[in-house]
């Protein structure tokens, strides 16, 4: 077993209140523990950790909690580190709270720092909005001035709704006019909160034809824009589709995994010490049992390995992995995909031993005939 | 041409499993649904002929970085990572 990466909730509370967010108790104040924290580090440097561990402070949101909070947690961090492994600390942050304070202590604990921003005022207003109903667009633009004031390279992940399928080229400018190298986009999903999608027809298919052509315009036009400033551009999702094209036609063997499907890679820590792995989505549960999926906690185990043992990880691990070997035998897009993203499998059909979702129609399978056929069409 | 191929075959799905009980979320998408062989295998193929029909100019053409180089060692990049598998 090897963990790369164990994603944090230091707080479920959040400034924010976006449309399509899967953190219940987003107004419950009060911060993980420095109990749960020592127990934490305990366990974490007694089990296996890929040579590097990340630690990604996430949802609720992650500055909440406040600095005083990570600077114990580097405290508790230090006194049970024995091993002397490092740790990197990364943070993903709606980035309103971003202030100098804030820089100075990412630059001087060299914490990677991602913005969730879904592009320009009138995009991003419409979902990330306060509790008041007032967009956050103004106050994230000021992390991010913050940001380059302090010279901190940031990435940014970004959500697409069907609110932003028609305005491709004016999401893409944003982020050039901004300066914003390194971004990715998600598309909006069903989860245990929101239980709707803009992108998610379930039953009304009726216009899941048309969703699906803006979705491949949307698509195509990021493409020929990203083509155009490839040298300072990176688009997660294209350029992988992209890298992929490149090594299959060198090897047609190769296919994709991913991280999140291969158990405790990823673990997910819960304010209050529980853990679980694979989708980060999957930390609050399903709508019957927001401790579903949750396999111990850390005050009760010695090391990440054991959780392994149990017969719920079991049970989770023999699903995914009969859903991922469905869509080996189904799908003509599995090497570009890999089995499907588990949390959309999860929630839109209600268990992993399934195969297509409207995530992976559109997200994946979609987006390969775009990129594909540009490449397949165009001069370079 | 070949998305219409799979829109067809998706108008008579196989008749579907009730939901798994412990979840409270109801099941109505077609992730149970799997198409015929032959259906796959046109697929398949369309996506295969496709691959082989991007010129050489066309690979490498935009790359501008190594992927696993760069945007495996950002937050981005961690999330939904790919691992290649050969």
């Amino acid at each position: 077993m090897s963990t790369s990466l164990v994603v944090m909730q230091p707080t479920s509370l959040c400034n924010l209140n976006c449309s399509y967010c899967y953190v219940p108790g987003r107004l419950q104040k009060g911060n993980m523990t420095d109990e749960t924290l020592a127990h934490f580090f305990r366990v974490l440097f007694d089990s296996d950790l890929a040579a590097q561990c990340r630690l990604l402070w996430h949802a609720g949101e992650p500055m909440a909690a406040g600095l005083p909070f990570y600077r114990r947690m580097l405290d508790i961090q230090g006194r049970h580190n024995h091993t002397g492994r490092p740790i990197d600390h990364w943070i993903q942050t709606n980035g309103t709270l971003i202030d100098d304070d804030w820089c100075e202590f990412f630059r001087q604990h060299r914490v990677r720092v991602s913005l969730s921003l879904d592009g320009p005022a009138f995009l991003h207003d419409q979902h990330r909005r306060d509790w008041s109903g007032r967009g956050s667009f103004a106050r994230v633009l000021r992390g991010v001035e913050a940001l380059k004031r302090w010279q901190i390279e940031f990435q940014v992940l970004s959500v697409v709704t069907a609110d932003t399928l028609d305005f491709a080229a004016e999401y893409f400018a944003f982020f050039l006019d901004h300066g914003i190298e390194w971004w990715g986009f998600n598309i909006e999903e069903l989860n245990v909160q929101t239980r709707s999608s803009s992108l998610v027809r379930r039953e009304d298919r009726a216009d899941w034809q048309d969703l699906e052509q803006r979705y491949k315009r949307f698509v195509a036009t990021l493409f020929a824009l990203w083509k155009q400033h490839y040298r300072d551009i990176h688009i997660r999702e294209l350029s992988q589709v992209y890298e992929l094209v490149n090594e299959k036609a060198k090897n047609p063997r190769v296919h994709r995994v991913s991280e999140e499907q291969v158990g405790m890679d990823v673990l997910n820590v819960k304010k209050n010490g529980d853990v679980t792995t694979f989708s980060p989505e999957l930390i609050e549960g399903n709508d019957g049992d927001p401790d579903a999926f949750v396999l111990g906690n850390v005050s009760q185990i010695r090391s990440f390995g054991e959780l392994k043992e149990t017969v719920k990880y079991r049970t989770m691990e023999a699903e995914i992995r009969s859903g991922v070997e469905r869509c080996r035998r189904s799908c003509a897009y599995f090497d570009f995909c890999g089995g499907g993203h588990l949390s959309a499998k999860y929630f839109e059909n209600g268990t992993f031993d399934c195969t297509e979702t409207d995530y992976c129609r559109l997200h994946r399978q979609a987006m390969v005939d775009v990129i594909l056929d540009d490449l397949a069409s165009a001069p370079a | 041409m070949a998305s219409r191929k799979v829109a067809k075959a998706r108008k008579a799905p196989r008749p579907r499993k009730a939901p798994k009980a412990r979840s409270t979320i109801q099941v109505v998408a077609s992730g149970d649904a799997e198409p015929s062989a032959g259906a796959l295998r046109r697929k398949q193929a369309a996506i295969l002929k496709k691959l082989q029909s991007v010129t050489p100019d066309q690979l490498e053409a935009f790359t501008a970085r190594s992927l696993d180089a760069d945007l495996g060692e950002t937050v981005l990049g961690h999330w939904q990572k790919t691992i290649w598998r050969k």
